[in-house]
């Protein structure tokens, strides 16, 4: 867009970005006070326990009550030393860089529209936006990403309520649509170690330089932490756990025919079919796992066994309780078999 | 000669360094970012491009920011 067709509209925005800095600033003062208060706490302290140990040594230089006091003065400036190179530490790190003019901020409006080729500014929504070219990754097409910045409220280190990416022709992992990049979930981009550099470049009014580092950010792939994995964006999802997997890490259940992860796959130790964690099932009689066409019904109990436990269609458990009742049955007819030569002594 | 430098990969540092004359943007990358490779960043002076041979001004405004960025998965504390 030429300059003189945006003019009014970059000052607008400039005015907005150098608004946002002043309400950041102020806000980071605040918390500078803030922190502050412990440390002139212990101060207060300081100047107490010194006041005792002036009266303890009045009273008597070598007392034991002097000696401790002392002790308690030096432990208090250690704490208070350690904790102002914190605060010091905290300041520092937190600073709050001089608000730029205006002529800076629209050279950074400036600077946006030649690295990125535009921007746009919602006046309504108070948020600013430009577009990356599309990006690939690996291979993988994942399109062009609307970099949103919304302006108008405190700059603070929680970036989710800043910044938005947007994927403008998404191509989504099979397995989650939310996730458009394998750092983006829910339009929502996680920075990595950038955090710091972002917010300093926020704070000084250096939105160009934190649209270049949020498109930095995607890029890139780091493999070592992404919501979904590139070698794993177009794989289907496994039935069992959902997560998305590659073509050559799934397997099909051969009992119920869905697509699963290695990680959810067994096999069946009597047939050797592959099955699902979910078509996974157990002898009753033995434990061991297996599939359920492997198991058949005892006769009598109606219990799912394996093959290797079922005899003469019943589970060793009912097996044993026939034998028993087998056995009942034999000593009862030997026991009448001994009784009838008594019973034919008595009737002789 | 003093130059405004803003690093975007040392936590957003920015300040006024002095600079010998004559300076070029190669030797001054190499100077400030001596294990970094300069294809991994872009250099801008005063928000445009510059060749490596570009001989630094007094009052240049020099970015360094890193095309390399590693994101990850945000975890909720």
């Amino acid at each position: 867009m030429p300059r003189h067709q945006y003019d009014r509209h970059a000052l607008c925005c400039a005015y907005q970005i150098q608004d946002t800095l002043r309400q950041s600033h102020l806000a980071l003062l605040q918390d500078h006070a803030r922190w502050a208060v412990p440390v002139m706490q212990q101060f207060t302290q300081l100047v107490r326990t010194s006041a005792l140990l002036a009266r303890a040594v009045s009273r008597s230089p070598t007392s034991r009550t002097a000696r401790m006091v002392d002790q308690r003065l030096v432990h208090q400036l250690r704490s208070t030393t350690r904790d102002m190179q914190t605060l010091e530490h905290q300041l520092t790190t937190d600073s709050c860089p001089p608000i730029p003019p205006l002529r800076d901020l629209l050279g950074e409006l400036d600077q946006i529209e030649s690295e990125f080729g535009g921007w746009i500014y919602d006046h309504l929504a108070k948020e600013l936006s430009t577009t990356t070219e599309p990006i690939s990754l690996e291979g993988i097409a994942l399109g062009p990403f609307k970099i949103r910045l919304r302006l108008g409220q405190t700059i603070t280190h929680l970036l989710g309520r800043l910044c938005w990416v947007q994927a403008l022709e998404p191509n989504p992992a099979t397995g989650n649509s939310e996730v458009t990049h394998p750092h983006v979930s829910g339009e929502a981009v996680c920075v990595g170690d950038a955090g710091p550099d972002l917010i300093r470049a926020l704070r000084s009014g250096r939105v160009c330089d934190f649209f270049l580092l949020i498109r930095g950010v995607l890029e890139n792939y780091n493999p070592n932490s992404p919501y979904v994995r590139l070698d794993e964006w177009s794989g289907e999802p496994c039935s069992d756990c959902g997560q998305s997997t590659h073509e050559d890490n799934r397997s099909s259940c051969e009992a119920c025919d869905r697509s699963v992860c290695d990680e959810c796959i067994s096999s069946c130790p009597h047939c050797d079919k592959t099955i699902c964690f979910g078509c996974v099932t157990q002898c009753r009689s033995c434990e061991q796992t297996s599939c359920a066409q492997c198991l058949a019904p005892c006769a009598s109990c109606g219990d799912q066994v394996c093959a290797d436990c079922l005899d003469n269609d019943l589970c060793p458990t009912c097996l044993e309780n026939q034998h028993d009742d087998d056995d009942d049955i034999n000593n009862e007819s030997t026991n009448d078999t001994q009784e009838s030569p008594e019973e034919e002594n008595a009737t002789a | 000669m003093q130059v405004l430098f803003i690093n975007n990969n040392g936590g957003g540092f920015a300040d006024y360094l002095d600079v010998a004359e004559h300076t070029t943007i190669g030797k001054f990358f190499a100077d400030k970012m001596p294990h970094e490779s300069s294809s991994n960043y872009l250099i801008r002076v005063n928000r445009q491009p510059v060749a490596n041979d570009y001989v630094l001004q007094p009052g240049d405004r020099v970015t360094f920011t890193p095309t390399k960025i590693e994101g990850a998965v945000c975890r909720v504390a």
